[in-house]
């Protein structure tokens, strides 16, 4: 190879990195958003308030599947809306992936509240919702990526 | 059902993820290692109620596949913060060729 050629080489590879460098930063991931944030600790919370209730209720009448239909309607809304607002961000399949996995999970909490639940299932169900919820939630306090990281 | 073994179970979820994640790990360690944690409280809780004839097995294999999506989860959120932390070092990276330019010429350019 002739040393103009590396030369050649050594300025475009200049010119990309000065390029790069006069961009403010390099995003690989979505930004961090604070209604993402919020609406996951509050599906999280109503998904603890449910927890308690039925833990509490376990053989109740009130805690049959057929009186509590309203919370699954009403969670899986509130997830399939938080789907919308994080399909918006670019680059964001990794939040999106996460909330299909939640979606899945109240699913399955639901067939297993229609085959009648215990409160033996309460603790595996609570750590499987609290392990989820937080999954979400570290991933979207990183993305602000140093800035107000204060809790 | 054989008996499930937490203190197996754990070093290689953990070895998985270490495996994916290389320079990204360390900062992800303390996170990962707590969820396993729970996760596998979790199995060891399921596999117990189901020996004491408590949990049927229809019930404990929703209670797995949960189980499994939560820990797909945390390895997804892990994986997220390996990207995050490579973006850092290429700002980092970026940073310094800023300096350089600028230092060099002697005026604020980029």
């Amino acid at each position: 190879m002739k040393p103009l050629l590396r030369y050649g080489h050594l300025f475009y590879v200049m010119v990309m990195l000065v390029g790069l460098a006069g961009c403010s930063s390099v995003r690989l991931i979505a930004e961090y958003d604070e209604l993402i944030d919020q609406q996951v600790t509050e599906i999280y919370r109503q998904m603890e308030s449910q927890l308690v209730f039925l833990e509490r209720y376990a053989n109740a009448e009130e805690a049959k599947y057929e009186q509590n239909t309203d919370f699954y309607d009403g969670v899986k809304i509130d997830l399939r809306s938080l789907k919308v607002r994080a399909a918006a961000h670019p680059k964001n399949d990794i939040t999106l992936q996460q909330i299909d996995l939640l979606v899945q999970n109240v699913e399955l909490m639901q067939q297993m509240h229609q085959a009648g639940i215990s409160q033996n299932d309460i603790p595996p169900l609570r750590k499987a919702f609290e392990v989820s919820t937080t999954a979400i939630i570290k991933l979207e306090l990183a993305k602000r990526r140093g800035e107000k990281m204060e809790q | 059902m054989a008996g499930l073994d937490v203190s197996t179970l754990l070093p290689r979820m953990i070895d998985s993820a270490r495996g994916s994640l290389k320079d990204a790990w360390p900062e992800t360690k303390e996170y990962a290692e707590a969820e396993f944690q729970k996760i596998g409280e979790s199995l060891l809780y399921i596999e117990q109620e189901v020996l004491a004839g408590r949990m049927t097995q229809r019930k404990a294999q929703l209670h797995v596949k949960m189980q499994k999506n939560a820990t797909k989860m945390v390895l997804l959120s892990v994986e997220g913060l390996g990207i995050l932390a490579a973006e850092a070092a290429i700002d980092a990276a970026l940073d310094v060729v800023k300096e350089t330019v600028n230092t060099s010429l002697g005026i604020i350019l980029l």
